[in-house]
């Protein structure tokens, strides 16, 4: 009987484990993730922005913390789109009305897509609501953010910023590299 | 003996029945589970009025709300 009932919480636990077994990690490649068009941005993928740094937020209308992330995504595409970040919102409401409505009352002056499948928050493993993920010029994972608070504000854009000056050194490193090669 | 295998067996059934029932919704999924007729109390200002009004008329304090009841409807 005992080895019965430790057969069945192991298998319990097992199936815990391999449920957040799933989920992307820092480090990690990023899947690619197709988005159907929302609001006024058109329908695009994860992948068409290698070489840029990319900031991708799982959002839901229904989500409260969703709704606090939105000001500091604005704020995060307005002052650093220019040095190579991309913002990129990818709604997952099954009723696609709802963002819709959500999107009339909340403006974002960020790329917004929809997943009404929930296509890529599987393939990412998104683990809670919002969820971010910050990816590196060579498609690399470097941060996953769960829920949001005012004060992660100051964190998560300390690492943007971090990655983006990372980033110029590595390709200005890379650029001498390759006009030592050259001469 | 046959007894006893017979009950263990129609557990085990009842037990497997009711974890058929039971799913995991992954987070993205759970905008059903968000709206407010699905909290469990779907109207906390009415509930809260209405358990007022009941301690009011009940002449005792009413555990939920806290307010002591006078009888008057006045409290």
């Amino acid at each position: 009987m005992k080895k019965k009932l430790s057969a069945l919480i192991s298998a319990l636990l097992g199936l815990v484990v391999y449920t957040s077994c799933n989920a992307v990690e820092s480090g990690q490649p990023a899947p690619k993730c197709e988005i159907a068009a929302l609001g006024s941005s058109s329908a695009t993928d994860t992948s068409r922005y290698q070489g840029k740094v990319v900031y991708v937020d799982f959002w839901a209308s229904w989500c409260p913390p969703c709704l606090k992330a939105f000001p500091f995504l604005n704020t995060l595409d307005y002052d650093l789109h220019d040095k190579g970040l991309e913002v990129i919102g990818v709604n997952v409401d099954e009723n696609i009305s709802d963002a819709n409505e959500f999107l009339k009352n909340h403006a974002s002056s960020f790329v917004v897509g929809s997943d009404t499948k929930g296509v890529c928050p599987k393939s990412f493993g998104v683990m809670g609501m919002p969820s971010s993920y910050l990816i590196d010029r060579k498609g690399i994972v470097r941060l996953v953010h769960i829920g949001f608070r005012e004060s992660d504000r100051e964190e998560l854009r300390h690492s943007i910023e971090k990655l983006l000056g990372d980033n110029d050194q590595i390709s200005s490193a890379s650029n001498t590299e390759n006009l030592n090669h050259h001469q | 003996m046959k007894r006893v295998k017979w009950t263990n067996a129609g557990g085990a059934f009842c037990l497997v029945l009711a974890l058929s029932g039971c799913t995991s919704v992954a987070p993205w999924e759970r905008g059903n589970l968000a709206k407010p007729i699905m909290a469990p109390d779907p109207a906390p200002l009415q509930s809260s009025l209405r358990v007022h009004v009941y301690a009011s008329r009940e002449a005792a304090g009413a555990a939920t709300f806290g307010a002591a009841g006078g009888g008057c409807g006045c409290n």
